[in-house]
């Protein structure tokens, strides 16, 4: 692979490397071997001889005649030899190593460790889990069903193992150890956060256990978790020569369609300050005429104006046309001596409730007419009302 | 959470179906980390009415972490809103779906745009689950589903072509969904699988992972290793049961599946 391409697939990873020369130092220190050098006693003599040893640790080869690397023997073991110290069997180490933390109060490496298995012994449930969907077809879950003594021997060791981690760490000398370390260091982790942490452990490897079991059971009973995939082209070309009935496509549609609500589902923080508010600012009142002698004219005052003058007025138009200034002069506008000018205009104006019989017509004025009563003077039009007979 | 927070919590919910505390693969928003948070922060009793209500709804609050299904950041945890079988939740409806598949050119009517999406969506199928020669119970495998548009696109037109197309339409009983299927000319049959693939993104079906490329969510895949057996199954059409037993035993490989 020339060094271009790595170059260039590098940067498309982490744009921010720069230059070749970083890639090239780090790809002159992966094809270095390691070197060993010891020195050794010489017999008879108290100087010492040098020694110096490679290893085969070198991952990758450059060719000779061009800017090209490839991988070397030990590069391309590099997976498989990862892969192998990353089996869940070898986790007992690892739990080894975490209790050895806690002896020596190394606190920051419970941390580190606890990850590590967490991480670890996730991968392995997962695919436990993907194992025992392919339960009856598979080969995947004969790695666990043939070292399945191995395994629960390693499972129950380490939860053995994690148990006494568990109990150390809950150690008067521990907490007081933590104490002075957390009090020199000033590193910010609370002794219930290490104690999470390992708590965690022991339940993933019960979680890891439990799903072991399940498995192994499942396969021993000769049960199949996976069936094979329906060829779902020949069911579409099925529903083309047998349609699916209206109800059989309400239902897939609804079961297994792309339903969505029909509109949006607003949460309430969804239109959270889109929409200002604008408080008014707020406005002098309008200056506004207040008449208070204007007259209210009501039902209830109607009817005592009419009770009062309602036959007068009844019989002045017996005599003929009435005027409203002739009413006025006759002061009719005077109710028990309340003011009723207002009622006394209204009849005038709507003279259905006079009781007299036949149509009333009515006759404006064109001019203004006047009339002084007392020291007030009124000013208005004149309104002259008729009895019509009727033939 | 209080009632308030709990009516939020189902209003992000029904509408894109999936909160995530985490993810490696796509940007978790500010909302729907708080949505997620407050969900992992509920009391017992609390979140035990919410699954209740939603019960009650025809649905299934799903909470998967990193130690349950491969795709899940570590330490992460997703709850999903999966549909109950047989109990099709009423506020959900297919009136977006049939508008958005009735952009397409050709597609005109409501039955149309229905054959159109149920058709595509067993392609889909096809593509996820028999071309892997997938189980449809394995739903960890939902991490290996990507796809790109063409690929989709044209496993769409060879099969217009290869089957729809040879059969003879004088055979059929009633030749509805023939003619459905083979009046759309090439760019309609684009434009179908454009709008389809986007009602699943939009469902929360399908994500989009890449430019043009795509993948089934674990949602789907949870639904599909939930209820394929009482809720798909007994529709299709029953299966040769010794070819059946030969699929079983013989298993194929990767590289198998790669050549086919």
């Amino acid at each position: 692979m020339p060094l271009s391409t790595i170059l260039y697939a590098i940067q498309d990873d982490i744009p921010e490397v720069a230059g070749e020369a970083d890639v090239q130092y780090v790809l002159n220190v992966l094809r270095r071997p390691a070197e060993f050098f010891y020195l050794t006693s010489v017999a008879g003599t108290s100087s010492k001889a040098c020694h110096s040893e490679k290893r085969e640790t070198a991952l990758i080869e450059k060719t000779d005649f061009a800017d090209e690397y490839r991988l070397s023997a030990s590069g391309r073991m590099l997976l498989s030899l990862a892969n192998a110290a990353r089996d869940a069997t070898y986790i007992r180490g690892d739990a080894y190593n975490l209790l050895h933390a806690i002896e020596f109060n190394d606190f920051p490496k419970i941390l580190t460790f606890s990850d590590g298995i967490v991480a670890q012994l996730r991968n392995e449930i997962l695919e436990i889990r993907s194992a025992l969907e392919r339960v009856g077809r598979t080969e995947s879950i004969d790695k666990y069903l043939d070292r399945l003594d191995q395994y629960r021997k390693v499972v129950e060791d380490t939860i053995d193992i994690a148990r006494q981690a568990e109990a150390k760490l809950e150690n008067a000398e521990t907490l007081e150890a933590f104490e002075q370390w957390q009090d020199s260091s000033g590193v910010d982790i609370t002794f219930e956060h290490l104690h999470h942490k390992i708590n965690h452990v022991r339940q993933v490897l019960l979680i890891f256990n439990r799903l072991l079991s399940e498995l192994v059971s499942m396969s021993l009973q000769g049960a199949r978790s996976a069936v094979p995939p329906p060829s779902f082209i020949d069911a579409a070309s099925h529903f083309v020569s047998h349609p699916l009935t209206s109800q059989q496509s309400d239902f897939l549609l609804a079961q297994w369609g792309a339903t969505s609500l029909a509109t949006p589902f607003h949460s309430v923080l969804d239109g959270l300050g889109a929409v200002k508010l604008r408080t008014k600012a707020e406005q002098p009142a309008p200056l506004t005429f207040a008449e208070e002698e204007v007259e209210p004219v009501s039902q209830l005052g109607k009817a005592r104006f009419l009770e009062r003058y309602g036959q007068d007025i009844a019989a002045a138009l017996a005599t003929g046309p009435l005027c409203l200034s002739e009413a006025i002069e006759r002061g009719w506008f005077l109710v028990d001596q309340e003011m009723m000018l207002g009622d006394l205009v209204g009849v005038f104006a709507a003279p259905s409730s006079i009781p007299v019989a036949g149509r009333i017509m009515i006759g404006v004025g064109t001019s203004l007419d006047t009339k002084s009563v007392g020291l007030d003077e009124f000013l208005f039009t004149d309104i002259e009302i008729t009895v019509v007979e009727v033939a | 959470m209080n009632n308030s927070e709990m009516g939020r919590v189902h209003a992000w919910l029904l509408r894109h179906r999936i909160v995530e505390s985490r993810s490696e693969r796509r940007s978790v928003g500010k909302e729907e980390r708080e949505i997620a948070g407050l969900l992992l922060n509920a009391d017992y009793a609390v979140r035990r009415q919410f699954e209740e209500i939603l019960d009650g709804q025809g649905l299934q609050l799903v909470t998967l972490t990193s130690l349950d299904a491969k795709g899940v950041a570590s330490g992460a945890t997703v709850f999903m809103l999966a549909r109950k079988p047989d109990s099709a939740a009423p506020f959900w409806g297919t009136e977006r779906l049939v508008i958005r598949m009735m952009q397409s050119k050709g597609i005109n009517t409501e039955t149309e745009a229905r054959t159109w999406f149920t058709q595509l969506w067993f392609l889909l199928l096809d593509l996820l689950y028999t071309r892997k020669n997938r189980s449809p119970n394995a739903m960890q495998d939902w991490v290996d589903t990507s796809f790109i548009k063409e690929v989709f696109i044209d496993s769409v037109k060879d099969y217009l072509n290869d089957q729809v197309r040879k059969i003879d339409p004088s055979t059929l009983e009633t030749d509805r969904v023939y003619r459905i299927l083979t009046g759309l000319k090439e760019g309609g049959i684009a434009m179908a699988c454009n709008a389809f693939l986007e009602l699943m993104v939009d469902a929360g079906l399908l994500e989009e992972v890449g430019e043009e490329t795509y993948r089934q969510s674990l949602l789907f895949a949870y639904e599909m290793k939930n209820n394929f057996d009482r809720q798909l199954k007994p529709l299709l059409p029953a299966q040769d049961p010794f070819g059946a037993a030969t699929e079983i035993l013989v298993e194929r490989t990767d590289e198998d599946t790669e050549v086919d």
